[in-house]
């Protein structure tokens, strides 16, 4: 493409949104409603998604091994333990470093360590202390650690608290999705059909530069131009409506929810402004394209 | 002389059902004038929607500039379109820009540099006696001077042939012999020339090849012929 075609098809594709203001005005209107929606809806997600890497990093799953199994087995079974696709870190614990951590833990009950380390007893196991890279294949995973040959013992982490967030958590990923996947086919729809109208207009235009010789994409260039400049701006809308929703709304009603912490919008801004506009061109694009599609087969 | 364009036993029946045309051969020289005449419904706009590839014929075939239509495909009908100049009853102009741009719209659309469309623009705008009106507005001109504007767009990428379809159907009689007389020229300077109309006292006064359509068919086909020949 030459440079000059470049700011011809950009130029042309602002003249389109101009010539046809108001129904390119009603398409942002309803694009950014749906995209309001949709940022809403994920910015929930977010949030809990943040929540539970927390959980997921401070989350530890010990693995006790057997006494009988010798130290030169050690590398072994953790290398079993990292072949598991889940198993993020593994970090081995000799029962030793185990009874120290213990003595500096239980400093008050001294005297009890001390009697222990005077007769050379270590009550404790060798264990692998172990994260998971996904949190919500928890149980599969303890199930396969278990398998592990010279596995004792595993200690899972509160595991009902864990169940119940995992619960909630898959069901607020699973409504998002739906949600977001549902109205952005549906904003897709009501672009296509908004745009259409205006293509009446453009209709002659589009005739003409047919019968002198225009290629396809000559024609649909423009289109695609004005379908971003669409995109965008409703993007741009929805963005700064949920900002001020989440800033003003959520963040206040969401702390009286203890278990879910709340981001600050910095933290997640970058991720939203970059799923609106990527939503946006998508659908102003797709929108714009197809609704010229009609013309095309002459 | 190269063949411009040539029609094989050429039928085309529209999905309605309506045989629009009836097994058509014909074959037009490189430079020749050729005015298309008949009845309304003869079939007349067809043949030139068959000739810009706008319609494909329902059997036979079709031959422009050496090029068999039918092994065109979708993307290369752009290229076929630019080699013809079209003009219209309707002039389809653009009422957004001035006589300027809309002849100008058609070299921006082919890919011409801003350089070569200062030069040609204004060469055809004279050509066509609208050089005062290059700023105008097509809704500030008269129909002739409108069809004149639509001319020169049609003109502007120097095509081989220039295809009219009823130029002078919504203008007043001397304005029409104006375009005629201007199309004439076009033809004097080897532009093969394909022009349907209605105009009786025209075809008659200009002398030329005269096809006569009737309900589909060729049903006379004489040089220097006269309007309603049967
Ligand atoms: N798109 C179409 N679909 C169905 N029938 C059509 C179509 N276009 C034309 N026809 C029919 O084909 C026949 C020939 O039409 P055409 O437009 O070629 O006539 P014409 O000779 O140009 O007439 P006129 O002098 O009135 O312009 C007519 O009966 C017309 O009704
Ligand atoms: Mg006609």
């Amino acid at each position: 493409m030459r440079g000059s075609r470049f700011f011809y098809f950009i130029s042309q594709g602002f003249k389109y949104f101009k010539t046809n203001k108001y129904i390119s005005l009603a398409a942002i209107g309803v694009l950014a409603a749906c995209l309001f929606i949709v940022g809403n809806f994920w910015m929930i997600y977010l949030n809990v998604d943040i929540n539970l890497h927390r959980l997921e990093e401070e989350n530890q799953t010990v693995l006790f091994l057997d006494d009988s199994v010798e130290e030169e087995a050690f590398p072994e079974i953790e290398k079993q333990i990292v072949a598991i696709e889940n198993v993020d870190t593994c970090v081995f614990v000799s029962k030793e470093e185990a009874f120290a951590d213990y003595r500096e833990a239980y400093a008050e009950e001294y005297e009890i360590y001390s009697e222990l380390t005077e007769s050379g007893i270590n009550p404790l196991r060798n264990s692998f202390a172990v994260t998971m890279k996904d949190i919500t294949l928890y149980q599969e995973t303890v199930y396969q650690l278990s398998k592990i040959e010279g596995v004792a013992r595993i200690r899972k982490q509160n595991q009902t608290t864990l169940d119940g967030i995992m619960t909630v958590a898959k069901t607020i990923y699973f409504v998002c999705y739906w949600i977001m996947g549902l109205l952005l086919v549906a904003s897709l729809y009501i672009i296509m059909n908004t745009i259409k109208i205006a293509r009446f207009t453009n209709q002659r235009q589009i005739n003409i530069m047919k019968f002198v010789g225009a290629t396809d994409w000559f024609i649909r260039w423009p289109f695609i131009v004005e379908g971003c400049i669409i995109g965008l701006l409703a993007a741009l809308l929805a963005y700064l409506f949920v900002w001020y929703t989440y800033v003003n709304v959520m963040v206040k009603l969401g702390g009286t929810i203890a278990v879910l912490e709340l981001q600050p919008f910095e933290q997640v801004s970058r991720q939203m402004l970059l799923m609106m506009c990527s939503c946006g061109l998508l659908v102003g694009v797709v929108g714009s394209a197809f609704s010229i599609r009609r013309y095309f087969d002459v | 002389m190269l063949t411009m364009l040539e029609f094989e036993h050429v039928s085309k029946v529209y999905g309605n059902g309506t045989c629009a045309l009836d097994d058509v051969s014909l074959k037009i020289e490189e430079g020749e004038f050729v005015f298309i005449v008949g009845p309304s419904g003869a079939g007349k706009s067809t043949l030139i929607k068959l000739l810009m590839k706008e319609e494909d014929p329902t059997e036979g075939k079709i031959i422009v500039a050496g090029q068999d239509l039918s092994s065109l495909r979708h993307r290369d009908v752009p290229y076929l379109r630019r080699k013809m100049g079209v003009v219209f009853q309707d002039f389809r102009l653009i009422n957004e820009l001035n006589v300027f741009d809309n002849v100008a719209f058609a070299m921006n659309v082919t890919n011409s540099s801003k350089r070569s469309i200062e030069r040609r623009v204004p060469y055809v705008l004279s050509l066509m006696n609208l050089a005062d009106k290059a700023r105008a507005f097509p809704s500030e001109l008269s129909g002739g001077e409108q069809q004149r504007v639509a001319l020169a767009r049609a003109l502007v990428n120097n095509p081989m042939l220039i295809v009219a379809d009823e130029p002078t159907g919504n203008i007043d009689p001397h304005m029409s012999w104006e375009i005629m007389g201007l199309l004439n020229e076009i033809n004097m300077r080897k532009t093969t020339v394909l022009v349907v109309t209605h105009e009786k006292n025209l075809v008659n006064a200009m002398k030329k090849r005269v096809i006569y359509l009737e309900k589909g068919r060729v049903r006379s086909d004489r040089m220097e012929g006269q309007y309603s020949e049967r």
